[in-house]
């Protein structure tokens, strides 16, 4: 079984809104995928990132690190990022584990 | 509940184990982040032993225990004779600080108990306490 069947993500664009859709599980075997997905949406300079976390049902801490570093890179960029939909007990780990925790924003209004 | 598995840490079996872990706990009644948290832990051992094992088959024997009250994880880790028990790789050590990290923010307790000899192998435990959630729910 490939990565792709465990993790699928892509980005839509939304004007100046890059939007990360991330399906599966994110682990050490399928974050670099995430990683690509997270280069890909800065490549046009949006003024925003959203990361759709509604379907992703587990990460661990190879996740973890590659959010912590793009988060690092919007804030060096001036870009603003938020996380969208996370479950409850993923948002809770996020809260755990990350220094600084990713805004939640609502999913239906990720240009606002 | 105990259960004692030997397996090779590819990435199937990876996963198969963490959930296998995370539904014990489930059935011992562990609440949802309880269950969620053993699982990710568990997760990130068994990639740490993938790192540290020298030949790259990650052969893992991992023993459980668990109860209504706490979760406790032991597995061997293979003797890497070096110091401090990283590969060398500065990607790969960074990789296992952050899971251990990762690890020692989850678990209530985690020990590595260092190897008796050269060639033996150390043993990592891990212990989560269960039932805090369903105290602070007002469960009994």
């Amino acid at each position: 079984m490939d990565s792709a069947t465990w993790l699928t993500c892509w980005v839509d664009r939304r004007e100046t809104v890059a939007v990360v859709r991330v399906r599966g599980e994110i682990d050490a075997f399928t974050s670099d995928d995430l990683e690509r997905c997270l280069a890909a949406a800065l490549a046009d300079s949006p003024d925003q990132v959203l990361i759709d976390f509604s379907e992703v049902t587990f990460i661990d801490g190879s996740g973890l690190r590659h959010l912590d570093r793009f988060q690092q890179e919007c804030r060096d960029r001036g870009i603003a990022l938020s996380l969208a939909g996370p479950a409850p007990c993923i948002q809770r780990l996020l809260e755990s584990v990350m220094d600084r925790v990713l805004p939640v924003r609502d999913l239906s209004c990720p240009g606002s | 509940m105990r259960l004692t598995l030997d397996f090779v840490a590819d990435p199937a079996n990876v996963r198969t184990v963490r959930k296998l872990l995370a539904a014990a706990a489930r059935i011992e009644g562990a609440t949802d982040f309880e269950t969620f948290v053993i699982e990710v832990a568990v997760g990130e051992v068994l990639v740490r032993e993938r790192l540290l094992a020298k030949d790259r088959t990650g052969a893992v024997s991992l023993s459980a225990e668990l109860s209504r009250r706490r979760c406790v994880v032991s597995v061997r880790e293979p003797d890497t004779g070096r110091q401090g028990g990283t590969p060398g790789n500065d990607q790969a050590e960074e990789r296992l600080r952050w899971g251990l990290y990762i690890i020692a923010q989850l678990m209530d307790e985690v020990e590595i108990r260092p190897s008796a000899g050269k060639g033996q192998t150390s043993i990592l435990r891990l212990v989560k306490q269960l039932g805090k959630d369903r105290l602070a729910n007002g469960e009994r």
